[in-house]
């Protein structure tokens, strides 16, 4: 009996049946786009179940499975930014609109403020302050150093915090500030 | 026809693209390290965790079960 292809099919089905919500929630905030990111964890389950007498037992299959999705995401996702360049605002369309949006105001913007950050910050903070993997656990999935990890997560906190805030002062109105501005360059 | 005039500006080595600097990207020495209160930590942490939250209490959708179903199958029938 080798521990390898040991693993019954079932087992496995209900092991990736039950990491789906984790894994959507990876792909969603990550690339900010439902239909990509459900693209992204069909492919993911595809490429697990194919290559599950590769996953070693006895180490983290929930990791083993943001691996396989965040390399998804990278390769598959360079190969499409130059495809739809030019379709950025349809794009940005998709981005804002969540379905089944129940969150409050703030929420809104913290989504917004997400998709400020590069790439690889947003992956190093969904890693360690939503799905909350270790630093060696994120470096391990992101394929970096741990201290790489540490820092993206960092800035990206920062970041959010200062996009946060720069919102929140945005409340006031923009048309106020533009007013006064026309209203200065006009007299 | 000079070659120069791209690629040996000061930022010419920067990894841009985000799948590249996997193993790159570390921090400089001298980049000055900003860290958040405490306080503004936990603000940003829990609303990425309500957003993150909304979407995982979301169900399963059908095409995932129906997907890992019918790979089971196949597997059976072999």
């Amino acid at each position: 009996m080798t521990q390898n292809s040991s693993i019954p099919p079932a087992n496995v089905r209900d092991a990736l049946i039950s990491a789906v919500p984790n894994l959507r929630a990876f792909a969603i905030s990550l690339s900010g786009d439902y239909h990509f990111a459900d693209d992204l964890v069909q492919e993911t389950l595809l490429k697990a179940w194919s290559h599950r007498d590769k996953f070693e037992p006895g180490t983290n299959f929930r990791a083993w499975l943001f691996t396989i999705l965040r390399n998804t995401y990278f390769s598959d996702f360079r190969k499409r930014r130059r495809e739809v360049q030019d379709v950025d605002g349809e794009k940005a369309a998709l981005l804002s609109t969540p379905p089944e949006q129940h969150g409050h105001l703030d929420l809104a913007d913290f989504r917004e403020a997400m998709k400020q950050l590069s790439s690889d910050q947003r992956e190093a903070l969904l890693l360690v302050g939503a799905e909350g993997f270790s630093y060696e656990e994120a470096a391990e999935i992101a394929g970096c150093a741990v201290g790489t990890v540490k820092s993206r997560v960092n800035r990206a906190r920062v970041r959010l915090a200062e996009i946060m805030s720069v919102t929140s002062l945005s409340d006031l109105g923009p048309e106020t500030v533009s007013r006064t501005v026309v209203a200065k360059s006009a007299g | 026809m000079h070659a120069n005039g791209k690629g040996d500006g000061p930022g010419a080595q920067l990894p841009r693209d985000p799948g590249e600097d996997t193993n790159s990207n570390r921090e400089r020495a001298g980049d000055p390290v900003i860290t958040l209160d405490e306080a503004a930590q936990q603000m940003i942490g829990q609303q990425l965790k309500a957003v993150y939250g909304e979407i995982v209490q979301q169900p399963v959708p059908d095409q995932f079960l129906k997907l890992l179903d019918e790979l089971e199958r196949k597997e059976r029938g072999q």
